[in-house]
């Protein structure tokens, strides 16, 4: 492995601390149509998985919409930073958002 | 970088710059790579892994610059073997790979706060590091703005904006290529702590005057319908079906066309070379190895063709999303779909379509399942067995018996596949870190006529460059052994054979082939499942492709027709051992060939581009081997099963 | 560490004709004034005075930061933005430049925030609208700005060319409040002369974000 990515896996997404809001809850909770702004990803959740959101463009303070569901409910597209991706609903539970109007 | 010109041509081809293209996917960077590079690319692999490498010259101000296109990833922090490519290729003290001079990084001008997080990263090296901003046609059309010059005074770097490899933009990055030691450097690279690195793209993007663009109404329109539970999940399997039956029935004629090319320019070797041996050696060896790689290209390019549309115009990450729940099941992705459907039609370019997977593993998986599914090499043998021991006049009201024991085929092989698939996954994982699911889905744009056009070329020259080798080789190997040692006319006649009827002499020929004693050789291996050395001979030809078995078969029977055995296969005796005097092709032998040929992974055309696909022998080996004691295990049930039944 | 704070968007911008200076472009009104402070937070006084940084200017959103002689911010570069990064989290800390002192004649009179204001214009018409102007054979000159109202003058080509009413002052009140984003309305003015009226142009609605 390259220095630099020694250096990058060793980034911490830590979780922003911001209480639990009054419309705090999880991305997949969300239904499409759905507007949130991201609180950050889950204390709990494997330090490369949070990574690699955060790379992706789910970052705390950035704005998601639920475009739409898959067939079986699984996988959902959100609409993050301009471009529109699919997460599975276990990955979407690990971020946390705030509700908007 | 001291000049070329008064130096050897060896040294200037030390002295050729090398450019890397780094970017996520979809940001372009292929569409780039061919605008740049055009037929001078050639496709390899990284060392050890299944991660193909792309490579091309561009000419640059009279100077050649090797450009190569790196694995696409979000992030310079790998989580599959692709993308540890990308962070091995950049990293300059690993010695494994050669590491570019400059990097050109691709960003789609419609997703700027993400792709920035990319940039950030790769201005973490020392490269020198030049941007080219793509999509900013599009960037516009959907209310989006953003200041170039700024945004080049704001990150440090030269950028560029250059529209789907447009020739006036390409002018001015050639230019740039041409000098990459003076591109501006960043006299403080940006952060890399990840809420400064966030706080570093807010301010970038602040100062570049960037405004995010709407959502594209063309593309939500089009997916109300495509991605819709109903219509979506029709219109996939249209669109799947059509697909399946471009690559079947669409590629029939052609094949046959060049197989017929190749049967006249065979029957013209014949008739003009005069030494018998000689003649069929280049007539079957030589015309029928090469007929035998042709015959697999109207497959390849038909297939690619509709893949490199159906991806350039952004159907394949949605297929893959609507599918994504089913083939989860076996472990895979959406996408692994069209690779094991395109197998049904032939295992070859359904292994080359899993390079449109973006995870190595699940490319693994899916190779290891791929040959499986029933192809329609398998059909001519299908037929030939069945019709030996399933009447066709038997069935049940309108479901004829030969029907239904074709379909079970079909069905067992589907299932298998799936499994398998499913198997080499699970292996996978426990090896490999597990990755976050996740699958950008990009707005429909109008792929560029060039792209698709020399992606589908390039898969296939790679096919007949690396693979059509291999089969070639195979086929002769395969002649040689069936044909050697030769006999000359005195032996035909002290073995009481009739020189002049063909039938007999190549019958005589193949029965006391180096071949046959092979097929004498593994006799102990495959007496369990009743096959004796003659039936062997043809599992030993249908090596080169599995139909082959018919024929074989035929000439070692002495049958008048070769090519429809049936007759002659049905009075076949067994000549020794416990069961001698019996019919050889009795329902349970029958039941195991069925069965093995079902599993074994009887074509080395498969075994070849799989080595190709991979990179390495490494998984031909484990899935000729797996599938080998699969075939074996299976074939001796069968024939308990089905002789402990009649 | 950085996790409960919100950080500032900052990210340096090299000057060309000046290579030990960096221009640090921050948020417009994160600090409240230009010029050079009296006092900086603790992070950034460390660097002036263990002589790392020899000078410290703030601009409308930026802050300039120059190298003392010999150094390179391909070395300093880091240590510097964590010092810049940690001192912008505190902009109360931050003492602006005494203004007692000014000679200006309109000194006496400002309001909090005219000399960024004014800072603004100038540095606007300094750059990218204001080389578009003169390229086009026109002058514009600030008359005042005061209480986040700007009045300036348009003169030489501009005053006949139909362009100057929107594409001019749109782009200069644009660029204006990139940098004071608390503007009001920019007044544009022809040049005196004889039949010239005073022309006032409500301009655009800050764009709601």
């Amino acid at each position: 492995m390259s220095v630099l990515s020694a250096f990058l896996s060793d980034r911490v997404i830590a979780p922003t601390g911001v209480a639990g809001e009054r419309t705090s809850c999880a991305l997949s909770e969300l239904k499409p149509g759905a507007r949130a702004r991201i609180i950050d990803v889950r204390d709990e959740v494997d330090q490369a998985v949070a990574r690699r959101l955060f790379d992706l463009g789910f970052r705390p303070g950035v704005q998601v919409d639920v475009v739409r569901r898959a067939p079986m409910a699984d996988p959902v597209i959100f609409r993050v930073a301009g471009c529109e991706l699919a997460l599975r609903r276990a990955q979407a539970r690990c971020i946390r958002v705030s509700l908007e109007a | 970088m001291t000049s070329a010109t008064g130096q050897t041509a060896g040294h200037a081809r030390q002295s050729e710059a090398r450019v890397a293209l780094v970017g996520s996917p979809n940001s372009g960077k292929t569409t780039l790579f061919n605008a740049l590079t055009g037929l001078r690319a050639k496709t390899g692999n990284y060392p050890g892994v299944t991660v193909s490498r792309y490579e091309g010259a561009a000419e640059v101000a009279g100077r050649r610059v090797v450009i190569e296109d790196l694995p696409g990833s979000y992030s310079l922090d790998p989580i599959s073997p692709d993308e540890r490519v990308l962070t091995d290729v950049l990293d300059p003290l690993n010695a494994g790979v050669q590491s570019p001079d400059a990097l050109l990084v691709t960003l789609d001008a419609t997703t700027m706060p993400r792709s920035l997080g990319l940039l950030a990263q790769v201005m973490q090296t020392d490269f020198p590091v030049c941007v080219v901003l793509t999509f900013t046609d599009e960037l516009t059309r959907r209310q989006g703005a953003l200041d170039v010059a700024a945004l080049s005074r704001a990150v440090g770097v030269p950028v560029l904006a250059v529209t789907g490899g447009r020739r006036s933009d390409l002018v001015a990055l050639r230019e740039l290529l041409s000098r990459p030691q003076e591109w501006a450097r960043p006299v403080v690279p940006p952060p890399h702590a990840p809420m400064e690195v966030a706080a570093w793209i807010t301010s970038v993007l602040s100062s570049a005057r960037y405004e995010l663009p709407e959502g594209d109404a063309r593309t939500r329109r089009v997916d109300a319908v495509l991605l819709h539970p109903v219509w979506g999940t029709l219109v996939f399997f249209v669109t799947m079906f059509a697909f399946f039956q471009v690559i079947f029935t669409a590629a029939a004629p052609l094949q046959d066309a060049i197989g017929s090319l190749f049967a006249w320019l065979g029957g013209l070797a014949n008739s003009r070379i005069s030494n018998g041996l000689l003649s069929s050696f280049v007539s079957e060896a030589l015309l029928g190895g090469v007929g035998g790689v042709l015959v697999f290209l109207p497959q390849i390019v038909l297939l690619f063709l509709m893949i490199n549309l159906l991806e350039g115009v952004g159907y394949m990450a949605r297929a893959a999303f609507l599918m994504d729940r089913v083939m989860s099941k076996a472990g895979l992705e959406g996408r692994a779909f069209v690779a094991l459907l395109s197998s049904v039609a032939c295992a070859v370019p359904g292994i080359m379509a899993t390079r449109t997977l973006p995870s190595a593993r699940d490319r693994i998986a899916t190779m290891m399942g791929a040959p499986l599914m029933t192809c329609s090499a398998r059909l001519p043998v299908y037929v030939l067995l069945i019709g030996l021991v399933v009447p066709s006049g038997a069935g049940w009201g309108p479901i004829s018996a030969q029907g239904a024991t074709m379909f079970g085929l079909y069905l067992v092989g589907a299932l298998s596949a799936m499994v398998a698939a499913w198997v080499f996954s699970r292996l996978g994982r426990s090896s490999g870190p597990l990755l976050p699911f996740s699958m950008e889905i990009p707005p429909y744009r109008i792929p560029s006529a060039r792209s698709v056009a020399l992606s589908t070329l390039d898969a296939a020259r790679t096919f007949l460059r690396k693979v059509g080798k291999i089969i070639l080789v195979t086929t002769i190997v395969l002649w040689l052994l069936l044909n050697l040692p030769a006999r000359s006319t005195a032996d035909l006649q002290a073995a009481g054979v009739n020189p002049a009827n063909h039938t007999a002499v190549s019958a005589y020929v193949i029965d006391h082939s180096f071949g046959a004693a092979v097929g004498h050789a593994v006799e102990p291996v495959f007496q369990p499942l009743g096959f004796d050395w003659r039936i062997n001979i043809g599992v030993l030809a249908s090596l080169s492709a599995r139909e082959v078995f018919v024929a074989t078969l035929g000439q070692v029977a002495a049958a008048e027709t070769p090519d429809t055995p049936t007759i002659a296969l049905r009075t076949m005796r067994v000549e020794e051992g416990p069961r001698a005097g019996e019919l050889l092709f009795t329902p349970p032998v029958v039941a195991a060939l069925l069965l093995f040929f079902l599993y074994a992974l009887q074509c080395m055309s498969t075994i070849a581009v799989m080595r190709r696909e991979s990179g390495t022998w490494r998984w031909p080996a484990i899935a000729f081997g797996y599938m080998f004691v699969l075939a074996w295990v299976m074939g001796l049930a069968a024939r308990l099963v089905v002789g402990a039944v009649t | 560490m950085a996790g409960d704070l919100a950080v500032v968007p900052v990210h340096p911008e090299s000057l060309p004709d000046d290579p030990r200076t960096l221009r640090w472009v921050i948020p417009a009104g994160t600090l409240g004034f230009v010029g050079m402070p009296v006092e900086v937070p603790a992070p950034l006084r460390q660097l002036l005075d263990d002589a790392t940084l020899a000078g410290l200017t703030v601009e409308p959103a930026a802050v300039r930061l120059t190298l003392a002689a010999g150094l390179e911010w391909r070395e300093q570069g880091v240590r510097v933005r964590d010092a810049l990064q940690a001192a912008l989290a505190v902009p109360e800390q931050w003492q602006a430049p005494d203004l007692a002192d000014a000679t200006d004649a309109m000194a006496a009179m400002a309001a909090p925030g005219d000399d960024v204001l004014r800072a603004a214009v100038h540095q606007v018409l300094d750059g990218e609208v204001g080389d578009y102007i003169r390229s086009h054979g026109g002058q514009v000159i600030l008359l005042s700005a005061h209480e986040s109202e700007v009045e300036v003058q348009l003169s030489g080509a501009c005053r006949h060319c139909p362009a100057s009413d929107v594409t001019l002052t749109e782009r200069l009140e644009g660029g204006v409040r990139a940098l004071y984003p608390g503007l009001l309305r920019l007044t544009a003015r022809d040049e005196p002369g004889p039949g010239a009226g005073r022309r006032m142009l409500r301009l655009i609605p800050t764009r709601g974000r």
